[in-house]
């Protein structure tokens, strides 16, 4: 842990330095103290896949941001903390960060360990954000006022696939995995197949670190479904499943969760993915996403994707708040916050925007996801946004 | 001070050990020449088990010298004096349990095998010849103790007697220069102690020297060619089993409360 | 029946890889008394070196495979003579070394991921991913290099240990480590190349295991927890015993996944939940280790 942390602090050092060397230029800067956000992320355990990419998103808005003369005549300065994706650690750090004087925590590792976080931020009244959890009961399960779901509900993503592609389908085998968010995505899946009147002929769960999936697989072909939803995120365990699938000689058409906008895949499996379908929230034709995407590759020379537009949105849309709140101050952040309304982000489908409302903290609008296909083993534009069409 | 004529071969001089207030080993001097078989008796609590600890490195000296040819082992580990080719055998029977006499012998044998493990691991064709030409040697070795038979026995099936045979064989698969033996005819009918007096024998007469500890006169006196005799913990005598059974000091010490022991 | 085919070589792929893993243990376990729960991470280290060796450098497969084990081999003799003989040198009681190599585990999934990131990186098979056509069923050729791989090194352990006299001198120490000392058995050496050769053995399962699924660095949990699972069903003792306890905890989830009529959500705590059982009426195990009744 110590070790983790100094590096972060050497980055971090590091990073000021060069800041404050670039802003130096800039005359609006100088003598005013920077404005913090405590960044809470995972580094080696469960979710540090994800939260080490949305970080990626992150870093690069901060830059933006302070490259552009900062916000409210000031610097941002992010302070990160690694909780290891422990729901305990998760509120520890938080409280940590509350006590440095951060006026915005975002929460980029699990959605139980944000879940534990916000008895801290609930305790210690600071904004609190998830950029992209999709877990329906972050904002529910504790009233937290200080608390904002950006991201989009699990229910969301499988309300946009019926949509789509329910009318294509009478019965269908449901695959997931037996992590927790792998979990929560296939109770959403089921509930929206089974409010579609779609039969579900194979539930399978593929167990963490199995070795083969040819059980599962068998009894889905026994029961011979007409498609086939996977709502399950870990990466071996998909990969595996794809292996196994094309092995099988198994031809029923595959519709999967956000996890398959991940390019990882790409390269895991190549030319195993022709013809998947999947939710997204990242719309490669708007014209917000064309600016990040240049921003991003101009930094990380490869194309970005859902994950680093999480993170970026994370700190865009809190710098928006900030200015619209006119101090670094948390009342009036939090205010400011419930008051966002039509922002458009890089994520959501083209023509959607995000905002929050007194009585929801749900940024995400129920439209705002888009079909993908996989093509050429390539993540293809949007096929369809219909949703954002209604 | 020689009993075979043989080059002096293990020196012990001023060997000195205590155990907080008490001496067990008192300024011990004797040596031992190759294909000599040397007694070391004495009363209970003599120092003899201690003695045999030292030379065999799973004590410490407090002082005294401990030559194996040149060189000083004083203080060495016992894996390593075992390795300079001093091996002794367990008053209680010690087989591997689980493996066959045979392959019991072969373990004896590993202070031969040249190959690596890695080598045997890959099975590479000079381990496999060596391990074979091993395990011939070993059939050899079975057949001069007796236990010619016995080569595919499980080692819980042999008798007492043929356990302590399979002692002996065992360390003679190390190639030792000198064997220690402590106790060997404890627990052996006369039968089998005839058996094993002949092995030793055996032993000296491949020019291997061999030190026991024993408190079977009848069998000792006959075998060994010298005896050295401790009590508490100094030497009080040295020399044949005939010279040493005439010393007043032994007889007084140990053989005078066995009169009708003696040879 | 095609179903039973295509599960009897699940059963054996899968079976082969458990094997592996609890050989991994028993090599260290039977000669030093240590149980390494490091094992996994041994796994998960070795395919990330056969992505630098297969896949960076691109070297053809043999000798990258080699190259990875024996890397990985390299970090399992190192580990021993850094962090456990100092313990067992100073007399420390055996669950001292335990918990140290415990701590092991997060030391090198820290490493994997500061080194390697924390995404799934491809790792290339040896002979492709096509198929073997055997009359009614086609292997996958994946699954076939698995069951021979995993086949030759679990028979050619096994004539290690029987064959060899280092074999014997290893299975002396683990029936009586002091004798074995005694007379003259090297045993830092001996504990030094079991922990090597362990590392390999897990390693060879993380080689042939990531073509399938990708090295990650959260692998070696799960291949560590299965491991340990068929080393106790197997019996704790002999090669024998992990070459049973691989294939009857592979074909009791197999089985079950296929054919059991409950959600598979349950179906995946059933081989756990029949290992437990098995303990009650057989502790010991299948197959009893030598110098054991």
């Amino acid at each position: 842990m110590t070790k983790t942390r100094l590096t972060r602090r050497a980055l971090l050092a590091g990073t000021a330095a060069a800041a404050t060397a670039a802003t130096l230029k800039a005359p609006a800067i100088a003598q005013n103290a920077p404005i913090k956000i405590g960044v809470i992320t995972d580094r080696v355990a469960n979710s540090a896949m994800w939260a080490t990419l949305m970080g990626e998103g992150v870093e690069l808005a901060t830059k933006q941001v302070n490259d552009a003369g900062g916000v409210l005549g000031r610097r941002i300065e992010l302070a990160w903390e690694d909780d290891q994706d422990r729901p305990d650690v998760s509120a520890t750090r938080a409280r940590k960060l509350i006590g440095d004087g951060v006026v915005m925590i975002l929460s980029l590792s699990s959605s139980t360990a944000a879940q534990q976080a916000q008895t801290a931020t609930l305790e210690g009244k600071v904004p609190h954000m998830s950029p992209s959890h999709s877990a329906d009961t972050l904002t529910t399960r504790l009233n937290n006022p200080y608390f904002f779901q950006m991201g989009p509900l699990a229910s969301f993503q499988i309300r946009t696939l019926m949509a789509y592609a329910g009318t294509r389908f009478r019965r269908v085998a449901l695959l997931t995995d037996n992590s927790a968010l792998g979990t929560v995505n296939a109770t959403s899946f089921r509930q929206g197949l089974q409010q579609g009147n779609i039969q579900i002929v194979a539930d399978e769960t593929f167990e963490r670190g199995v070795t083969d999936v040819t059980p599962a697989l068998q009894r889905v072909r026994a029961a011979n479904p007409e498609g086939i939803f996977h709502a399950g995120i870990l990466g071996a365990e998909m990969a595996l499943f794809f292996r196994t699938y094309h092995q099988m000689g198994l031809r029923q058409p595959v519709l999967g969760s956000f996890n398959l906008s991940i390019p990882t895949y790409l390269d895991l499996v190549p030319g195993l993915l022709e013809g998947v379908q999947f939710i997204d929230v990242y719309d490669d034709v708007k014209p917000e996403v064309v600016d990040f995407a240049n921003r991003y590759k101009a930094v990380h020379n490869k194309d970005p994707f859902s994950l680093p537009a999480y993170g970026y949105d994370g700190i865009m849309l809190t710098v928006d708040a900030l200015r619209r709140a006119g101090a670094p101050d948390r009342e009036k952040l939090r205010d400011a916050m419930h008051a966002t309304r039509n922002y458009t982000a890089v994520i959501g489908a083209r023509g959607t925007t995000i905002g929050f409302a007194p009585d929801r903290r749900i940024g995400f609008p129920e439209n705002g996801c888009v079909v993908r296909t996989i093509a050429n083993n390539k993540h293809g534009h949007a096929v369809w946004r219909g949703l954002a069409a209604s | 001070m020689s009993g075979t004529g043989g080059r002096t071969l293990l020196t012990v001089r001023g060997l000195a050990k205590r155990f907080g207030g008490l001496v067990a080993v008192d300024d011990v001097d004797f040596d031992l020449d190759d294909g000599e078989i040397l007694g070391i008796i004495g009363p209970n609590g003599a120092g003899k088990t201690t003695t045999f600890n030292l030379i065999a490195g799973a004590l410490r000296a407090d002082a005294g010298s401990i030559r194996l040819r040149d060189a000083e082992i004083a203080g060495l580990p016992a894996h390593k004096v075992a390795a300079r080719g001093i091996l002794r055998t367990f008053q209680h029977n010690r087989p591997f349990k689980g493996m066959n006499v045979l392959e019991n012998l072969l373990v004896g044998a590993h202070r031969r095998v040249r190959a690596r493990p890695w080598a045997a691991a890959l099975g590479l064709p000079s381990a496999r010849r060596e391990d074979a030409a091993l395990a011939a040697a070993a059939r050899e070795t079975l057949a001069f103790v007796g236990l010619g038979d016995h080569a595919a026995s499980d080692v819980s099936k042999l008798s007492f007697g043929q356990g302590r045979l399979l002692e002996c064989a065992r360390a003679l698969m190390g190639e030792p220069a000198i064997i220690l033996f402590d106790e060997p005819a404890a627990g052996l009918t006369s039968v089998e102690a005839e058996r094993l007096g002949g092995v030793i024998r055996g032993i000296a007469a491949r020019g291997i020297a061999v030190l026991l500890i024993e408190h079977d006169m009848r069998f000792l006196l006959p075998l060994a060619h010298r005896v050295v005799v401790l009590d508490r913990g100094a030497k009080i005598a040295d020399g044949t089993p005939a010279a040493i059974s005439r010393e007043p000091a032994v007889i007084e010490a140990y053989l005078g409360r066995h009169a009708g022991a003696a040879a | 029946m095609t179903d039973l085919l295509e599960l009897a070589v699940s059963i054996l792929e899968a079976g082969g890889i458990y094997a592996l893993m609890a050989l991994a243990y028993l090599v260290v376990l039977r000669p030093t008394g240590i149980i390494n729960f490091a094992v996994g991470e041994w796994a998960t280290l070795a395919s990330f070196f056969s992505v630098a060796t297969l896949g960076w450098w691109n070297l053809p497969y043999i000798p990258g495979a080699v190259l990875a084990l024996a890397g990985v081999a390299a970090i399992g003799a190192l580990t021993e003579q850094a962090t456990v003989r100092p313990m067992i040198e100073r007399g420390a009681p055996i669950l001292t070394p335990i918990l140290i190599l415990l701590g092991m585990v997060v030391v090198y999934r820290e490493a994997a991921a500061l080194g390697f990131g924390t995404q799934n990186l491809r790792v290339p098979p040896p002979l492709g991913f096509g198929r073997i056509d055997l009359g009614p069923i086609a292997i996958p050729m994946q699954s076939a290099v698995v069951i021979a791989v995993s086949g030759i090194m679990l028979a050619g352990t096994w004539a290690f240990f029987e064959r060899t006299i280092w074999g014997k001198a290893f299975q002396a120490v683990a029936i009586d480590r002091v004798a074995a000392g005694l007379m003259g058995i090297n045993l830092r050496l001996v504990a030094a190349f079991s922990f090597a050769g362990g590392a390999a053995i897990a390693g060879t399962a993380g080689v042939l295991q990531a073509p399938l699924t990708s090295a990650h660095y959260l692998m070696g949990l799960p291949l560590a927890i299965k491991g340990f699972s068929a080393l106790v069903i197997g019996g704790v003792g002999r090669v024998e015993g992990c070459i049973l306890g691989g294939l009857v905890l592979a074909a009791c989830e197999r089985l079950v996944m296929r054919y059991a009529p409950i959600p598979s959500g349950f179906a995946i705590g059933v081989p756990l939940l029949l290992m437990i059982l098995f303990l009650l009426v057989r502790p010991t195990g299948l197959i009893g280790a030598r110098g054991r009744t």
